[in-house]
């Protein structure tokens, strides 16, 4: 093969690539909603998936075409999705969403304020579903019981308790800090724990007060007692839903279902239902449905654990499958753009490529979810980030592979070209990178599969893909959601080790491969 | 034509080259021999450019090799080493016709030329399309002196080109590239450490050691007049050997 038709048939193959993948694109991130199509979100923890799951079903009773979107991430995330259509509604609650919409967390938001300042924006509440999840501190129920414990008034005089503070509470203004000002109650000194620890402490008698959220599934299963704020230090956080407003007209049917939940659940219900999820192990979606049924709507019919997975890992690639592999062809593709020329001039100037690989490796040590989140103030969340953090990662392996593929090219060949009185860029683009292109195209690879694995972390901060799945599922200690991802996260860099076997023949010159036995 | 003129050169404060003064007429064969080291190789890389002399000026055809001229002077220059130093991703004739290719000859002309060289070269045209891994050591070397003529230069450099063959190709090929040189009357200058191969190949021998040339003359000037003990004991050593190989 003439070396122009080379580089004319990788020209070629790079051109295909691009077009396929701007198309990819195009399809995945544009999110049409039919008239009928209801797109509900949820925040990551096991309160907002029941929620989410319930409002998903009986929307479905309605008629109407209901997808849940879970595991989209924290608050900032969900809200810009609804704000921006990529989702119809989710549950939040009004203290949250006072924080973050009116910028004012320590009033006690009411509801008329709350719609005034969302109906510019497009933006709905429903009324409140029945429950308020907000902080509050609990104490062992033994000890309660002893010294009489039921309003937080009352730890006023016991300064000797012994009080384990999850990090976060503690730091809030409308936390402890906060809480010790209103009730007069600076002299208890709490330690700083791990949420979870906090628990652990408690059950060994190590600690007698810690903060809670009120349907806290693990206030039963420890036995707290809830202490009555008796002061109304915490702002309100009733459970609610948030909708785009023009939901109403594509979906009308939507409106029974705002009705059907209000008041539909109250603060022990949702307690138990969340005790369900995450200390019986029962998947959020059936607790979700034996919820509705238990108020004589109907149940779907239980199906074997395995193929409840293989049914859910196929709807899982069908839904996120377009935008994973858009992800990670878009940052491979800039990465081996930007990443081969790097490569060479790291070998063309030693000095620089002992800093260029440095700051590459540097890069590669980062921790993905750091990386990513680094990138939110800049770029916001979605796609954008999530792709520069991918186009990073997918650097470091092209970059060194392409200069180590240079380096190890035998310096009689460099001077058999430079004795046939080659031109710089002709001894490179003709000798040096077809004798290189095989551990270039080996480093591509290293990035394809290492990209695969990485934009399953992007869905933290709601890029999609993967990771969704995988992300919901580690949130709600669940195995089989977290193998819907990871089984097709792990197929897709199969067929990435597949493809590039295929490319490697198209691409490496023949001269080069391995004689055949 | 080739003329260096008191060239110098150090590597890193030793002197590989000491001031030297060489010529290598139109058409005529010079043989340089001598031990490892002596600065025979760096001598070539000089005359294509590859290294630039500290003193001194080297002229290929009336061009003064320069940085800025080192390319021109390449083109102009044909340079034949060791193994033949081909291309592996490129077939015998993608080597061969590269640099022709890439300056914008046209294919028909290129294919012709090709074939001539092959003949000259005595390289069966089936091996043509042969990539060099599947190529023997004696055809690899005919398809590196094939692309060292291909663009029908004045001057030939050979660094060691029988260096890695075993000895009935090494016989072979010594006799066809004889009968090369004498068909294309080039100025050549073959570096070799046997003076068996200098006597057949050249029809002057230069000794060197240390960097500086002994004594330049042909193969009966060097046996019978040896102007240093050196020329004396290396021309004697290269005969017992000769003489134990026959």
């Amino acid at each position: 093969m003439k070396p122009s038709a080379a580089r004319e048939r990788t020209v070629r193959i790079v051109c295909v690539l691009v077009a396929s993948l701007s198309f990819l694109f195009a399809t995945t991130d544009a999110r049409a909603a039919g008239p009928n199509t209801v797109r509900v979100g949820s925040k990551r923890f096991v309160e907002s998936f029941i929620l989410g799951e319930i409002v998903t079903e009986l929307a479905r009773q309605q008629g109407l075409d209901a997808v849940h979107e879970t595991g989209l991430g924290g608050t900032a995330v969900v809200f810009r999705a609804l704000e921006d259509g990529a989702i119809d509604v989710y549950p939040d609650y009004t203290g949250t969403l006072a924080e973050t919409v009116v910028h004012d967390g320590s009033a006690h938001a009411n509801l008329a304020v709350l719609r005034r300042a969302l109906a510019p924006r497009g933006l709905s509440l429903s009324d409140p579903i029945g429950f308020e999840d907000t902080y509050a501190l609990a104490a062992r129920h033994d000890v309660a019981t002893k010294l009489g414990l039921h309003v937080l008034s009352d730890l006023r005089m016991h300064p000797e308790l012994r009080v384990a503070l999850s990090h976060e509470f503690a730091g809030r203004s409308d936390g402890w800090p906060g809480l010790c000002a209103r009730y007069g109650i600076e002299a208890l000194t709490p330690r700083l724990l791990d949420h979870a620890l906090a628990y652990e402490a408690i059950s060994r008698g190590t600690a007698d007060i810690v903060d809670v959220y009120t349907t806290d599934a693990k206030i039963t299963r420890y036995d707290l007692v809830t202490l009555k704020d008796d002061r109304s230090f915490f702002p309100s956080y009733d459970a609610v839903l948030v909708y785009r407003t023009d939901l109403l007209q594509h979906a009308s049917n939507f409106g029974r279902v705002l009705e059907r939940l209000r008041g539909a659940i109250n603060a022990e219900t949702m307690q138990r239902l969340n005790a369900r999820v995450e200390l019986d192990g029962v998947p959020f979606n059936r607790v979700a449905k034996d919820f509705l049924s238990n108020q004589g709507t109907r149940t779907s019919p239980p199906s074997s654990p395995v193929r409840q997975l293989l049914v859910g890992t196929w709807e899982v690639i069908l839904r996120h499958g377009p935008r994973h592999v858009m992800l990670v062809a878009v940052s491979l593709i800039l990465a081996a753009l930007l990443g081969i020329p790097l490569g060479i001039l790291a070998h063309a100037r030693p000095r620089l490529g002992v800093a260029l690989l440095g700051v590459t490796g540097i890069v590669q040590t980062i921790p993905s979810l750091a990386l990513f989140c680094f990138f939110i103030p800049i770029f916001g969340i979605g796609t954008v980030p999530a792709l520069l953090a991918l186009f990073l990662y997918g650097l470091l392996p092209i970059v060194r592979n392409t200069h180590a593929g240079l380096a190890s090219i035998p310096d009689e060949l460099r001077e058999a070209a430079l004795a046939l009185g080659l031109s710089p860029g002709e001894r490179l683009w003709h000798i040096e990178l077809p004798l290189a292109s095989r551990t270039v195209i080996a480093g591509i690879k290293t990035s394809a599969v290492v990209a695969v694995g990485s934009a399953t972390i992007a869905a933290f901060i709601g890029a999609g893909g993967f990771g969704e799945p995988i992300s919901t599922g580690l949130a709600l200690n669940d195995v089989p959601t977290i193998l819907e991802g990871a089984l097709p996260a792990a197929g897709l860099a199969l067929i990435a080790q597949g493809l590039f076997a295929i490319l490697e023949r198209a691409m490496v010159p023949h001269g080069l491969r391995e004689p055949r036995c | 034509m080739v003329l260096l003129e008191a060239v110098e050169k150090s590597f890193g404060g030793r002197a590989v080259i000491h001031e030297m003064t060489l010529e290598v007429g139109t058409g005529e064969r010079l043989a340089l021999v001598g031990p490892s080291g002596c600065g025979k190789s760096t001598l070539l890389r000089m005359i294509l450019g590859l290294v630039l002399p500290d003193r001194g000026r080297v002229h290929v055809d009336g061009l003064d090799v320069t940085k800025a001229t080192a390319r021109k002077v390449r083109r102009r220059v044909g340079y034949v080493i060791q193994d033949g130093g081909l291309f592996p991703h490129l077939t015998a004739e993608e080597n061969v016709t590269l640099v022709a290719r890439l300056s914008g000859q046209p294919p028909s002309k290129t294919a012709a030329r090709v074939r001539e060289l092959a003949e000259l070269a005595r390289l069966p045209q089936s091996l043509l399309d042969h990539y060099p891994r599947s190529l023997s050591g004696g055809e690899r070397q005919r398809v590196g002196l094939m692309r060292a003529l291909m663009l029908n230069p004045d001057v030939l450099l050979l660094d060691e080109p029988l260096g890695a063959l075993d000895p009935i190709i090494r016989a072979r090929l010594q006799e066809d590239l004889g009968e090369v040189f004498r068909v294309l009357r080039k100025s050549v200058v073959i570096v070799t450490h046997d003076m068996g191969e200098a006597g057949v190949l050249a029809d002057s021998i230069a000794v060197m050691r240390d960097g500086k040339i002994l004594q330049r003359g042909d193969a009966h000037a060097l046996i019978n007049a040896p102007v240093d003990p050196f020329v004396a004991e290396f021309v004697r050593a290269q005969r017992i050997l000769a003489g134990d190989r026959a």
